[in-house]
């Protein structure tokens, strides 16, 4: 029984009189204790994947068309707003890309990071206030007492980062989205941040969902990869698998393109020709139709989930029938 | 100690280094307190009567005539009772009259030497003359001044908070709400303001709360338009989303997280509402379509100014401390809006 089960899920934006698709066909399954990556470039439906998870859409853009969100067996597109309020920030928390915007400007962390505790937990400050200490601690915060005086802009990037991890864990989550939560960061901290919610995890035996651009970092994190192409999940497997036999022709010039002090100094990095096809301009048949190498007759028709050995994969190259 | 947001701290900080600023605060906020005592300070009630080995405050206790000697049940004329013989004939009595001993409304013809007729020049007993009823001109300044004043931070109050709510949820809610409310609100700004203060007046009588009720209900739609889109902006917010990811509902997100931050711009532009509101005042004043008129009012002196083209001190005094007050404030309003400024490039000489 997997922790969350996305099922054919189909999603669109209602843009000035037509409605445009944006998600196809997604179907992501987390399993309980799990670290899961969702890779792929910026405009391919991540954020959005994540957001739509507890329905965090904007109300008049976004349409649920069709398919299920199980989480916990339950079915989030079926949950009236206030049994969402329930599980958002209890079950399922989120830590965002910009600690900086992300925090209110004009409060102190203390009422900031026990909000959650106070809304889902109970109703007593004192007892908040020494969770979040607790947490506060386990993120590596120190002069406690003064930071939780102090206000976001006081503080640098990193710190509010770890400010925002504790306070997602304040209600201890059973599933953890974090949305390219080093990209605003420097580098040197980005690996500090990793390793320690990589040693949260591992205590708490919470999932997480890891979105990120960077194929490398997130190689090294997760157990399982989803790579994003225009909309749609085009390839899911074991990182290992993804990393080592990349399927999808998307996947392996990703790949190839991760720059690398392994690699020959004097060979170029692989690039991938064309842009990304924008909303509304998805093409009707496999959507990197337009930028792919291998691109034969068959292309031009919709593919399904192939099941390969361990991963599952978007692509006619993998289907039984063109083989 | 409350510790401040350091953004705030900056604001005070900066707003105090402006020293023009500072000292216009200063000086109108303790002129209005002053002003919220005229009573003490300007009355023609004394503040103390010693009568037969008893001692009466006038000021605070009402004390009919009969108590000092008198037939009647009404108020005595405090003046008369000292210049009378039973007062003044029993040693011991007295009576201390505050700073400047006229009341507002109190003509002072008794006072006068014989041969002149108000509105008198300035001179010592009457240091800003007297107006064309005989009544002290520095005396309706001052309770001119606790008059104006006072409606003004009513009426800019109430503009707070029914532009914030209506403008907030506007910008909140959006689509449909925003799209009617503004046809409503170009509805109300497309009616004549001074029309309808003069049927106001006509179908529930002239006076300080109608006027102000009339005035409210049509000035919040500049503040409402200002909150929109602060609310607006808001709402899409980073922390605001945030807040919503972690299962805060939708009161305590505009409560906690959008107003206070919506509420900032409003505080550079409130000494301008309080100058719009006083000069608006004089102006219905000055037309005689304000405040009733046997209460003082700088419009009404101005006014009075008009028919009185020789008595030069009737329209001066008064259009000095008007013009004070509005520069001042605007220099407030000034200073507040350069500390609220993020650039540092102004310089204050």
């Amino acid at each position: 029984m997997s922790l969350l089960d996305i099922k054919n899920f189909y999603l669109n934006f209602s843009l000035k009189e037509k409605e445009v698709p944006v998600l196809l066909d997604i179907n992501l399954k987390i399993e309980k204790g799990e670290i899961h990556a969702i890779v792929g470039e910026s405009g391919c439906g991540k954020s959005v994947t994540s957001l739509a998870i507890t329905k965090l859409l904007p109300e008049n853009l976004a349409i649920y068309k069709s398919g299920k969100i199980l989480f916990n067996q339950k079915n989030i597109l079926e949950l009236d707003d206030k049994q969402i309020r329930e599980i958002r920030g209890k079950e399922i928390a989120y830590i965002f890309q910009d600690p900086f915007t992300s925090l209110n400007p004009i409060k102190k962390i203390k009422d900031q990071i026990i909000e959650s505790y106070l809304i889902h937990i109970s109703q007593n400050k004192k007892e908040a206030l020494e969770k979040a200490e607790y947490l506060l601690k386990k993120v590596g915060i120190t002069e406690l007492k003064e930071r939780l005086e102090s206000y976001p802009a006081q503080m640098s990037g990193g710190m509010l980062q770890r400010i925002s991890i504790a306070m997602a864990l304040m209600c201890e989550p059973s599933l953890l989205i974090a949305d390219e939560p080093t990209s605003a960061l420097d580098v040197t901290i980005q690996a500090q941040l990793v390793d320690l919610l990589l040693k949260i995890q591992a205590e708490q035996k919470m999932s997480i969902l890891f979105i990120s651009h960077d194929i490398g970092l997130v190689g090294s994190i997760s157990q399982k990869i989803s790579v994003m192409y225009a909309g749609e999940i085009i390839e899911t497997g074991p990182t290992r698998e993804i990393l080592t036999k990349p399927l999808h022709p998307y996947t392996q010039s990703l790949i190839t393109s991760i720059p690398s002090l392994h690699k020959d100094p004097n060979q170029k990095l692989t690039t991938i020709f064309g842009i990304v096809p924008s909303l509304g301009e998805y093409p009707s048949g496999c959507h990197f139709f337009t930028r792919c190498k291998e691109v034969f007759e068959k292309c031009n028709q919709k593919p399904r989930l192939f099941e390969t050995n361990a991963s599952h994969v978007k692509c006619f190259l993998y289907a039984e029938e063109c083989k | 100690m409350i510790k401040l947001n350091p953004t705030t701290k900056r604001r005070l900080e900066k707003f105090k280094k402006n020293k023009r600023a500072y000292y216009s605060l200063l000086i109108i906020f303790t002129a209005y307190i002053i002003s919220l005592f005229a009573p003490i300070l300007a009355n023609e009630k004394p503040l103390l009567v010693y009568y037969r080995g008893n001692y009466y405050f006038p000021i605070f206790k009402f004390y009919p005539e009969k108590t000092f000697g008198g037939k009647e049940e009404t108020l005595p004329n405090y003046k008369r009772l000292l210049r009378s013989n039973e007062f003044s004939k029993e040693s011991g009595n007295y009576m201390i009259f505050p700073l400047i001993p006229y009341g507002y409304n109190e003509s002072n013809l008794e006072s006068l030497e014989e041969d002149e007729f108000p509105p008198s020049k300035p001179s010592l007993k009457h240091l800003l003359g007297t107006d064309d009823r005989g009544r002290d001109v520095l005396t309706r300044i001052l309770y001119g001044f606790r008059i104006s004043m006072s409606f003004s931070l009513i009426l800019v109050f109430i503009e707070v908070i029914i532009g914030t709510i209506i403008g907030g949820i506007q910008g909140y809610f959006s689509g449909v709400v925003d799209l009617s409310i503004q046809r409503i609100i170009e509805i109300l700004s497309s009616i004549p303001f001074l029309f309808m203060i003069l049927i106001m007046g006509s179908f529930f009588g002239r006076s300080f709360g109608v006027l102000l009720f009339t005035y409210a209900a049509f000035s919040w739609i500049g503040i409402s338009y200002y909150i929109r889109g602060e609310f607006y902006k808001l709402r899409k917010a980073q922390f605001v989303e945030a807040a919503k990811a972690f299962g805060v509902s939708n009161k305590k997100i505009i409560f906690r997280h959008i107003l206070p931050n919506a509420l900032t711009p409003i505080v550079t532009f409130l000494p301008f509402m309080l100058i719009g509101s006083i000069s608006v005042l004089s102006a219905l004043d000055f037309l005689g379509y304000g405040i009733p008129a046997p209460n003082p009012s700088w419009g009404e002196m101005i006014g009075q100014g008009r028919e009185h083209l020789s008595a030069w001190w009737l329209i001066t005094f008064p259009s000095i401390a008007l013009f004070l007050v509005i520069q001042l404030t605007s220099f407030i309003g000034e200073g507040l809006r350069d500390a609220f400024d993020s650039k540092d490039r102004i310089t204050f000489r």
